[in-house]
């Protein structure tokens, strides 16, 4: 059988998903960032996802009258972020589509950027925490495989395979770049 | 030079619809209706936002006879309108007083992330000093994201901008942090 995570833990992932979606796709309007943008399209999947297992979990609750309406708000918190998911996918696939140039001016001023890294299997960064890292980057997200990891602390182990969303200065990018496809010397 | 004062624009909208949906979930974790009351005093500044962009698209269009990217600015524009309308419904909710079944409150620890709203008091530490004269952030642990002084909002203060009685501060940090902030917007 399906199981069935607690409601509220489904609510604050959607919560810091939906939020993180936010940021990354205006990130990636400002720097016409493509990788970043399809990020976006990824967790408006996964926010789907969630709403649909907050919805089961809502129905699963509701065991008379009462506690059926005093679940409604919830459902009405779950759709606003859906929403919220949506509509940051909207921005991203303007980015997809080129129909908006990037705000290349405006960006000089931000001296950090954000960008997706893949940690390739000969990278020097597997097997270490991000609390080893001295690279002058700091990591805001990891995608492993379904699931997000936000804000992800000092003793969290790098693996093959892991999407990094990396916050920056632009300086360092092509070097953060290269440690994780293994290809620096 | 319209395009450059459009995406100006357009990145404002950015800044106030994330503390706009940053405010709501905090207003909804919370069970505070003065956070939820902020989120919809954002909506007058996002509608405002909407209204100077939208002419401002129609002028570019104009001047640079692009219709495909004149588009794309108003779907833009849309989107974050689209995001700024989900943080009030979930305002409103709070306003209403019809808190989400109690799930939110009970899942609050010290260790978690909270926005929250701080009065600047008349003769408190804060009041006439700076954000970095009183090394606030260093001191509480708490980042302040936004001020708003009367109707006017200022987005990501510096250091050294000067803190005013009356100024409602909106501060990021953990839970922890708040009864230290609480401390320097309060007469002692």
């Amino acid at each position: 059988m399906e199981k069935i995570r607690p409601v509220r833990e489904v609510l604050r992932e959607l919560k810091d998903l939906s939020s993180f979606a936010i940021d990354l796709a205006y990130s990636s309007l400002l720097t016409g960032d493509v990788e970043l943008a399809e990020k976006v399209l990824e967790i408006e999947e996964d926010i789907g996802e969630l709403y649909r297992e907050l919805q089961l979990g809502v129905l699963m609750a509701a065991d008379d009258l009462e506690s059926a309406k005093s679940l409604i708000p919830l459902l009405s918190v779950a759709y606003s972020a859906r929403e919220i998911g949506e509509a940051s996918a909207d921005i991203a696939k303007l980015v997809l589509s080129k129909t908006i140039p990037p705000a290349g001016e405006l960006l000089e001023k931000t001296a950090e950027r954000l960008f997706c890294v893949v940690i390739k299997d000969d990278s020097p960064l597997v097997g270490k925490n991000l609390g080893e890292l001295d690279w002058g980057a700091n990591v805001i997200a990891v995608k492993r495989q379904r699931r997000w990891f936000l804000g992800p602390e000092d003793d969290f182990v790098l693996r093959e395979g892991d999407c990094l969303i990396v916050e920056a200065p632009r300086t360092e990018e092509v070097k953060v770049k290269e440690l994780a496809k293994g290809e620096f010397v | 030079m319209s395009y450059q004062s459009l995406m100006k624009l357009l990145v404002d909208a950015k800044d106030v619809v994330s503390l706009m949906v940053d405010l709501a979930y905090s207003a909804l974790l919370l069970n505070n209706a003065e956070i939820a009351q902020q989120v919809l005093s954002l909506e007058e500044q996002m509608d405002q936002i909407y209204e100077k962009a939208q002419k401002l698209i129609i002028r570019v269009a104009m001047e640079e006879k692009d219709e495909r990217k004149a588009v794309g600015l108003l779907r833009l524009l849309e989107a974050s309108e689209r995001i700024a309308d989900a943080a009030t419904r979930m305002a409103d909710l709070v306003v209403r007083g019809l808190k989400p079944h109690g799930v939110y409150e009970a899942a609050l620890k010290e260790s978690e992330e909270v926005i929250e709203c701080f009065r600047v008091e008349r003769g408190s530490p804060l009041d006439g000093k700076t954000l970095g004269e009183l090394r606030v952030q260093d001191e509480t642990g708490m980042r302040i994201i936004a001020i708003k002084r009367g109707d006017h909002w200022l987005f990501n203060p510096r250091g050294d901008t000067p803190i005013e009685d009356g100024d409602l501060l909106i501060a990021r940090g953990f839970a922890g942090g708040v009864p230290l902030l609480k401390k320097l917007v309060t007469k002692g």
